[in-house]
């Protein structure tokens, strides 16, 4: 799974650590999910999205096929 | 890291320090009664001398490890900067799931090492390979104990 976290951070003007801080995960966390070594859970999906103020499909994007 | 996961009240940082200190505590007094035992009744023993060393190596790590926690544990009980930062640090999901991860690898290694330590240590100490036996019988138990709880509480 993709994501646009760097960019959306980087708009915003924040770094990793103010990031880490508004959504209470350490600064680890957020670079393993920049470098898509880490796939976040719905519940920090759903931090990150309400952080950027986007919604949680603008921020990750799915490869597979996601239809029902 | 193995104690703190047992330790945790979820959802509640500050009951979950206050948890760890109790049991801190009780460890404590644990170890000193080892220690006490281990100057007052192992020397009159006959013990053989690896045995009164490891006594006296469990009675030490215990006091020392209670002491590390209870320490810890009221420090960031009293410093609420420090303690945001060990709970952020504690409950990131990443590093849970490290831990999960680093449990599970030690329990296949350990589970199925001990199934192949078995052929080596039968023919050897029949009592090092029943208590092997019985580590691994106590593990599958502890398994199908677990999947019956989780496939209800899922």
């Amino acid at each position: 799974m993709k994501n646009r976290i760097t960019e959306l951070r980087k708009a915003r003007g924040w770094t990793q650590g103010e990031l880490a801080d508004r959504v209470g995960v350490t600064r680890q966390t957020i670079i393993s999910l920049e470098s898509g070594r880490y796939n976040a859970s719905l519940l920090l999906a759903h931090k990150l999205a309400a952080c950027f103020d986007a919604a949680i499909e603008d921020v990750f994007l799915f490869e597979e096929d996601a239809s029902c | 890291m193995l104690m703190k996961s047992f330790l945790n009240v979820p959802g509640d940082y500050e009951k979950t320090l206050k948890y760890r200190q109790r049991f801190a505590l009780a460890f404590l007094a644990l170890g000193l009664v080892g220690e006490v035992c281990y100057h007052l009744l192992v020397p009159q023993s006959g013990l053989p001398e690896f045995a009164q060393g490891f006594y006296q190596g469990a009675a030490a790590g215990i006091l020392m490890g209670a002491l590390i926690l209870l320490v810890r544990t009221r420090y960031l009980l009293r410093h609420p900067e420090a303690r945001k930062k060990a709970q952020v640090k504690e409950q990131d999901e990443r590093e849970v799931t490290i831990i999960n991860n680093s449990f599970r690898l030690a329990g296949h290694v350990t589970f199925f090492g001990s199934a192949g330590a078995l052929f080596i240590v039968l023919p050897l100490n029949m009592g090092a390979f029943f208590a092997l036996l019985a580590a691994m019988a106590v593990y599958a138990v502890t398994f199908a104990v677990g999947n019956a709880y989780y496939e209800k509480k899922l």
